[in-house]
């Protein structure tokens, strides 16, 4: 059974991205609308907007939460070419209401190196440092650093790195399980029949990314890729929303010669029989979400013999706001959309899931 | 288990819906929730326009959270004493699987969950009464479903012990069978209690003889005869054949030869049968119907089945009439026939949740009954633990190994996914990390991965946590969590704060750049920050330079605040001559130089001011050049250092002012030494 709680996101246009924090209690959405609205949610489980700007001049893609280590700070990437860093402060005035200092994102810095459309952003593991990488519609990956983590203004480019076929996406690996650290990046490029998913290598000490592997199992254009948090596993997961959706386990071994290489396998899942489009893991890899093109979500859930299965699919589905079995009350979101009113109605769906 | 059914939801999203539009989810960090909404597909070459249907559907997100009884505080102490038990069981099952001497110990933990269950069943009952939850329609509600779920999965266990969980292999189990139904069929036996006050009016009730037909067929004998006794009639010759016909019956007990007690046992079936033929009862029909139950007349037990609220009800007193020498894999054939009968009676029947459940343990289903199990919607509690006793008692290994069935990764693997749901829910990491903790390495991987991830709602909270954490040697997750508070502390302002959890987390980067914090404040100010905290470092100085540095220099501020000069000047020479000291620092840590040389007592020699000098011109002077030499060359060079202090305009200066005060101490002071050496 799930309970539902729509929440009015009050954006005017589709949300690309919905990014939770750290903790799963602030969450930040961006849309084609050029807003980025930052949500917090209360001790009663209610979310509401806490703040709300126009970040960009264009649609924004992707949003990406640092680690709290680093405060309140969020990235956000656009089709204007740019990328930019925010961060929440304390302001002077003391709201009357509450007597506590309001707080408001402010622009620390705008990444505009690209010359195309940025098409993905992410924060690097914390353990690396305030590193950021950003992915272009031109292929080029850019790594930036903060230097100085107490004064976010400044974030000079790390490393440039060049590829033939643009990226649609990136996902760090955020275990340190591996001596390696890895970047994944996919290509939605579709007029040619190559690998399109990129294995780069980061080394700390040297400071540098460098290419080590190439995917070549999956040649279909891929729009999103992402690592799976390492929960005491000896070796890596990689999801790919492309076609079909894959999993692609990868090993670090040594071989004949004492060099360390990546062992690859791919897994492929075709039980959406549609492109793929988004994925998501849970924060112990235990499962995943993929979303495709025929308004499907899909939940996958590894079972006790170590296979991926399918468990769940939630659709979109109905002519209006009504949840299986049980249709709830009427619902108060059918007014204005300018509602600024943004409390709920339950709904239940659904038996319970036996996942064994 | 079975792999074709996969559960389907549906949400109805008119923007999803759109063409060019799909669903997409995400979860939630920190909880079993996925945030849902529309989605339009986006690639490298998306042109950047508003899609059609901007403005037009209302932009929706949906939370969407699998529910849970433990919201309920009763259930939530359910779960913690069943969190002990569970540990106790861990110890206990410690050594070979399977071990003979150890099942009594095995009955009595089974014993254990069912009596913590039961106990929680009456609070649940009772505080459903109360009139505040009464009024409360959701919360009754939510009372009354987990009453529900409880009750039948104590009813469960209670029946998986008889069956499968037994001291003597073969024991039989019909008695045991009737106090299972008995207990959860009270009714009876409460219209019987009232009967039996009543004496003598007894018979005179309505539903004497259906109560009392009942009872016959939950096997309930002596309160039967009871009854009996009472009635007027009861010295006719009827109704005394019938009460020692209901005295005589054999009734198994431990220890007896199982050939004696069947011979028995026939013996008194067939006389009563050829009683009845001879038609002894005849005066009374409603005591020859009793009979006739008594004697396992198919034909009355199938008109008073219509009576039973479930196909099990009356099972068991069935076999007591029929085969009391029932064993445990004979169960399976008698229940399997029973449900056929009961079925063909009702064609319009259809089985519940529970019934179903009852049906696979008697028919020795387990695999289909643990599936079902998971259904029950108690978050996995009753599958988890269940399977965790199985796996301990060893008893159904073999039928687990026919099935093809990995038993230890499954009961890993249930263990590990409930104690991370329990992690992930609102308060009850604590008892989550018990079980994780029994999941060796991914158990704990998992625990340093979430603990982390518990939001830090207070100090005290983040002390436990990092209590936690250094039990398990997490020191990662120690060090994240000091400095995710420290970071907080810092934007708040609270700069003591963030001292005090920069220190605890050992961090040198993060202590170095809230000393350097401290350090540029005051030389911009003059006002020290968080002189308390300051104060109370100690050796948890040695962190980091940076910190040693201020340590040190707060010790001079503070010494030359209590006009201790000397003392102030000697410690301020060891700083100068320390190389600790910030780059941004050295002017104030100079002009601080300044009241002490131009002092007309002199507080520093001769050989210090030489020093100072030499610092002036080694550190600073460079320091200032270099700057210049940046600026010149790039206009807005952010790496030079910012020389500032409170006291001056201008950091140039006091170049020259510092060299003056120089000279003259040190004229002062070469005169007051070579003075009292000559003399």
């Amino acid at each position: 059974m799930f309970d539902v709680e729509p929440i009015i996101a009050d954006h005017k246009d589709v949300i690309h991205d919905v990014v939770f924090d750290y903790y799963g209690r602030r969450m930040a959405t961006c849309s084609s609308d050029q807003t980025v609205k930052i949500w917090d949610e209360d001790d009663q489980g209610k979310w509401s907007v806490t703040s709300s700007w126009k970040a960009h001049s264009g649609s924004i893609w992707r949003v990406s939460w640092a680690n709290p280590e680093f405060g309140q700070v969020i990235a956000t990437c656009s089709f204007d070419r740019t990328a930019s860093v925010w961060e929440e402060v304390m302001g002077e005035k003391v709201t009357t209401i509450t007597n506590s200092p309001t707080r408001r994102w402010v622009r620390r810095t705008t990444l505009v190196d690209s010359r195309t459309s940025v098409t993905d952003v992410e924060f690097a593991p914390k353990y690396l440092g305030l590193l950021l990488a950003t992915a272009s519609a031109d292929g080029i990956i850019r790594i930036y650093e903060a230097p100085d983590i107490m004064n976010l203004s400044q974030w000079p480019v790390q490393q440039e790195i060049a590829n033939k076929l643009s990226l649609s996406c990136l996902s760090w690996n955020t275990s340190t399980y591996m001596v390696t650290q890895l970047l994944a990046a996919g290509s939605d490029e579709s007029a040619t029949p190559t690998g399109k998913v990129f294995l780069y290598a980061y080394s700390e000490n040297a400071r540098k990314c460098v290419k080590i592997e190439t995917v070549n199992d999956i040649t279909d254009p891929v729009t999103d890729v992402a690592f799976a948090p390492n929960a005491g596993r000896t070796f890596h997961m990689l999801a790919v929303a492309s076609k079909d959706l894959y999993i692609v386990n990868i090993r670090g071994v040594t071989d004949s010669t004492g060099a360390g290489k990546l062992e690859l396998q791919t897994l492929k899942f075709s039980e959406h029989n549609c492109p793929v489009w988004r994925v998501c893991w849970n924060m112990l890899a235990t499962m995943l979400i993929s979303t495709g093109d025929d308004g499907c979500v899909r939940i996958w859930r590894m079972n006790y013999t170590r296979q991926w299965k399918c468990a769940a699919v939630l659709k979109a589905e109905g002519s209006g706001p009504t949840y299986e079995p049980n249709p709830a009350t009427p619902a108060a979101l059918a007014t204005t959309a300018a509602a600024t009113a943004k409390y709920y109605k339950k709904g239940t769906i659904g038996n319970q899931v036996p996942w064994h | 288990m079975t792999e074709d059914t996969v559960s389907h939801f549906e949400i109805g999203d008119t923007l999803a819906m759109r063409c060019g539009n799909t669903l997409t989810a995400s979860f939630v960090p920190g909880g079993s929730k996925l945030a849902l909404s529309a989605y339009r597909p986006v690639k490298w070459n998306t042109p950047d326009a508003p899609s059609e249907s901007a403005g037009e559907e209302p932009v929706l997100i949906y939370m969407a959270q699998e529910t849970t009884l433990y919201t309920e505080p009763l259930l939530r102490s359910l779960l913690a004493e069943t969190n002990a038990t569970f540990a106790t069981l861990q110890v206990l099952g410690q050594g070979p699987k399977g071990d003979a001497k150890k099942t009594a110990e095995y009955i009595k933990i089974s014993r254990t969950y069912r009596s913590i269950i039961r106990c929680c069943l009456e609070k649940l009952e009772h505080a459903k009464q109360s009139p505040e939850i009464q009024e409360n329609e959701a919360i009754k509600q939510r009372h009354a479903d987990a009453i529900l779920t409880f009750y039948a999965i104590e009813c469960l266990w209670h029946l998986f012990e008889i069956l499968y969980m037994q001291q003597q292999h073969n024991q039989l189990i019909v008695t045991q069978l009737l106090e299972w139904t008995r207990f959860h069929y009270p009714n009876t036996e409460d219209a019987a209690t009232d009967l039996l006050l009543m004496a003598e009016e007894a018979s005179e009730c309505e539903s004497y003889w259906d109560t009392l037909k009942a009872l016959i067929m939950l096997g309930q004998l002596d309160v039967t005869r009871a009854i009996l006794s009472q009635h007027r009639k009861f010295n006719q010759t009827a109704f005394q054949t019938a009460d020692l016909v209901l005295k005589s019956m054999p009734v198994y007990q431990d220890g007896y030869a199982m050939q004696k007690f069947c011979s028995q046992w026939e013996y008194w079936h067939v006389d009563l049968e050829r009683k009845l033929a001879a038609h002894v009862f005849a005066t009374e029909p409603e005591l020859e119907l009793l009979m006739q139950l008594v004697s396992g007349s198919n034909e009355h037990w199938d008109a008073a089945l219509m009576k039973s609220h479930d196909w099990y009800e009356f099972l068991p007193g069935y076999l007591l009439f029929t085969r009391p020498a029932c064993k445990p894999f004979e169960l399976r054939i008698a229940a399997s026939n029973w449900i056929n009968r009961w079925s063909g009676l009702r064609p319009n029947w259809e089985m519940t949740q529970l019934s179903r459940m009852v049906m696979q343990l008697m028919e020795h289903d387990i695999k289909l009954f643990i599936y079902e199990s998971q259904k029950l919607g108690d978050s996995h509690w009753f599958a988890t633990h269940l399977i965790d006793l199985i796996y301990h008692t060893g008893h159904l290994k073999s039928y687990f190994d026919q099935q093809h069935i990995d038993l230890p990764s499954l009961r890993f693997s249930m263990i590990f996914d409930y104690g991370s749901y329990l992690m992930t829910s609102h308060n009850l990491w604590q008892l989550g990390i018990d079980y994780l903790d029994c999941c060796k390495q991914e158990g704990l991987a998992a625990i340093e991965l979430l603990l982390p991830r518990i939001p830090l709602k207070s100090e005290r909270q983040a002390f436990k946590i990092i209590a936690m954490a250094k039990e398990r040697g997490l020191v990662n997750v120690e060090q994240s969590i000091c400095k995710v508070l420290s970071k907080r502390a810092y934007s708040d302002q609270r700069y003591g704060n963030a001292l005090e959890w920069a220190m605890r987390s050992k961090d040198v980067l993060l202590v170095t750049a809230i000393a350097d914090f401290i350090l540029k404040h005051y030389s911009n100010t003059g006002v020290m920050l968080c002189p308390d905290v300051i104060t109370s470092i100690g050796a948890r100085m040695f962190v980091s330079p940076r910190l040693v540095f201020l340590s040190k220099y707060f010790e001079f501020y503070e010494l030359y605040r209590q006009r201790d000069f000397l003392s102030g000047a000697e410690l301020l020479i060891n700083l100068l001559a320390s190389k600790i000291t910030p780059d941004y620092f050295w002017p104030s840590l100079l002009i601080d130089a300044l009241p002490l040389l131009e002092s007309e007592d002199p507080k520093i020699f001769s050989k210090e001011t030489i020093a100072i000098l030499q610092h002036l011109e080694m550190e600073l002077v460079p320091l200032i050049e270099r700057n210049k030499l940046n600026t010149a060359k790039f206009n807005n060079q952010s790496s030079k250092t910012v020389f500032s202090d409170y006291r001056v305009e201008n950091v140039e200066e006091i170049l020259d002012l510092m060299r003056l005060a120089c000279a003259r101490n040190l004229s002062r002071a070469m005169i007051i030494e070579n003075t009292a050496l000559a003399m």
